[in-house]
């Protein structure tokens, strides 16, 4: 797919933008806080309803507005054209009916009743130095990362996501009421029927969640194994394992990852009514990743783990085509000037089938200094935009 | 950027507000509606909303809201009286009614078990089902027809678990697929259970 405009209102630092994009690579070069990134964030926003930098919507908003507007106009593979939109509106407090922040996402116009609705419609990949994040931060981190492929691909998985954090929260409400209450629970049983009703919905959730992370894992291990000697020139080799709360669950199927969760839950249930949340199930689950046999977060060099992070972002992205049908459009964050020459060359070999969105403050870092070849080599199309104080103007060289 | 309205109008957009399904320019709209109408309009809403109020309460026996003691589903004799329909809200009991294939009685819970807002099975009328299936040995089926949420698929385990061993056949209301509608446009949810539930024909 292929975005062809894009406008935004009071979205970051622009106040009103209207911009046409066009097949290959579009440059956008400028210097720093000139608003490169933000239309990246706009972007990426329409795949998720979710920036990539922040959780917060209310920072999206330009300062002093009360809501933003970004529209996206993309073409797909099979040249139908099509439209996402969101409109957020912030609180206001002296409004009663605004007291909560409201967000209406659109799709060809059409009000889409949840956010669950819009996954799958629109694909980007985002590279960004925040991407290290995966490696570095905790557990949640690499969920995230897992989560959202998934939701990419299978829109039904975003609402097993949705159902389980809601199943979470009632049976968590629930452990803090049976510790600081106990009379509630007369007896045993009595205990054990008030948990029961929640975990029978927990472990069904659950497995369905955990076997799909399974699945992906193993496909993207493949993918993500062969990039990696690509990218560093060595033989390397990357593996990839789900660390989950149901021991050996690759060997299991659904149903016995759902007893077997069941029955996990029962036997910890007192634990978790004297701690008042829930310890096990695919929220403490993880993603651990080896490359030659050893860990990648605490041992691996730094640059070791960019070339891990680069490998997992274009499994991904290969993931995506191979199972949606579409090519995902690309957006590169800044990513150039933090590659060495071997990894940029992997990365840009890569563009050439996408449309992609490529942000630098100096143009020698995407057009020269990349083995000898310029980007011109990679790919046919490349337009070139420079942003300055949140406008942006079309540059011919 | 904020609307000023004199204070009155604004109370009663707040209060429209309030109502299900009335969004902010709706509750706008509503209000200046009703104020652009003559006295006799205003009045006759707020009696009728008021005289409801005053009229209507909950049946002794199923909980449904009626104007009589008991309500006519739980006095009418035409009913069969062996089976209970148990729902969320008394305007489930409408929608099942429209369909004129379920001949037996109700009882309506009033919410469902949610930890989150503080409601347990002590807070809705399930005590009033339990004590009504003591009370009666007619009874032989419950059909649970709490809504397919997570909230009412958890009350539905909670009677279910409770009338175990009771000799009391429960029943849960299948799910499936909305008719008139495309396969293309059903949720994956729906469209999962609907094929897990599929029927020999």
């Amino acid at each position: 797919m292929r975005i062809t405009a894009i406008e935004l209102k009071n979205f970051r630092n622009y106040e009103h933008l209207e911009q046409d994009f066009f097949p290959g690579a579009q440059i956008l070069y400028g210097n720093n806080a000139q608003g490169k990134t933000n239309i990246l964030e706009a972007i990426f926003l329409c795949t998720c309803a979710r920036s990539h930098r922040t959780g917060r919507d209310s920072e999206l908003v330009r300062q002093g507005c009360d809501d933003y507007d970004v529209r996206l106009e993309f073409l797909t593979d099979k040249d139908r054209s099509e439209e996402i939109r969101i409109h957020y509106l912030a609180p206001v407090s002296n409004d009663p009916l605004r007291l909560k922040p409201i967000r209406h996402i659109y799709y060809n116009g059409v009000r889409l009743e949840r956010i669950s609705d819009m996954m799958g419609i629109f694909n980007a990949v985002i590279f960004a130095p925040e991407d290290l994040q995966i490696i570095k931060d905790g557990p949640a981190a690499r969920r995230r990362f897992l989560d959202l492929l998934l939701s990419q691909i299978y829109p039904a998985y975003f609402r097993d996501l949705i159902q389980y954090q809601h199943l979470l929260t009632q049976r968590n409400n629930l452990l803090k009421k049976l510790r600081d209450l106990p009379y509630i629970a007369d007896s045993d049983s009595d205990y054990n029927l008030h948990l029961e009703i929640w975990d029978e919905q927990l472990s069904n959730c659950s497995a369905r969640i955990i076997s799909r992370r399974q699945e992906v894992i193993n496909e993207i291990a493949l993918l993500a194994n062969e990039s990696i000697s690509q990218i560093t020139g060595l033989k390397e080799e990357l593996s990839m394992r789900y660390r989950s709360s149901v021991p050996s669950a690759k060997d299991l199927n659904r149903e016995e990852m759902r007893e077997i969760l069941l029955g996990k839950l029962r036997e910890q249930a007192a634990d978790d009514i004297l701690r008042g949340s829930t310890g096990l199930g695919p929220h403490r689950d993880d993603l651990i990743l080896s490359l030659n046999g050893i860990e990648v977060r605490p041992y691996a060099s730094q640059g070791q783990q960019r070339s891990v992070v680069l490998a997992l972002k274009l499994a991904e992205l290969l993931l995506l085509r191979q199972k949606t049908g579409e090519s995902p459009v690309l957006l590169l964050d800044d990513v150039m000037s933090e590659l060495d020459g071997d990894r940029r060359y992997r990365l840009l070999q890569t563009i050439e089938d996408h449309q992609s969105f490529l942000t630098c403050t100096d143009l020698s870092q995407v057009l020269i200094g990349c083995n000898d070849r310029n980007l011109a080599d990679f790919i046919e199309e490349y337009t070139l935009f420079n942003v300055h104080q949140a406008k942006l103007t079309q540059v011919i060289l | 950027m904020s609307r000023h309205f004199p204070p009155a109008i604004s109370r009663l957009i707040s209060a429209l507000g309030k109502l299900p399904g009335i969004g902010r320019k709706g509750s706008q709209r509503l209000a200046y509606y009703i104020l652009g109408q003559d006295d006799e309009f205003a009045r006759e809403l707020s009696a009728a909303i008021s005289n409801a109020r005053d009229q209507i309460h909950l049946c002794p026996i199923c909980c449904d809201l009626t104007e009589t003691d008991p309500c006519e589903i739980c006095s009418s004799t035409q009913r069969d009286r062996t089976r209970i329909c148990v729902v969320e809200s008394p305007r489930d009991i409408a929608s099942l009614e429209r369909i004129q294939e379920y001949n037996g009685l109700y009882h309506v819970l009033h919410g469902a078990i949610s930890p989150m807002q503080d409601i347990g099975p002590e807070q809705i009328k399930l005590k009033e089902l339990l004590i009504r299936l003591q009370e009666s040995d007619q009874i032989t089926e419950v059909i649970l027809a709490t809504n397919p949420t997570v909230e009412g698929e958890a009350t539905a385990l909670y009677i279910a678990r409770l009338l175990k061993g009771t000799g009391i056949k429960t029943t849960r209301l299948a799910h499936g697929i909305p008719m008139g509608s495309d396969l293309e446009y059903a949720d994956e949810v729906t469209l999962m259970r609907a094929f897990i539930g599929r029927q020999d024909i």
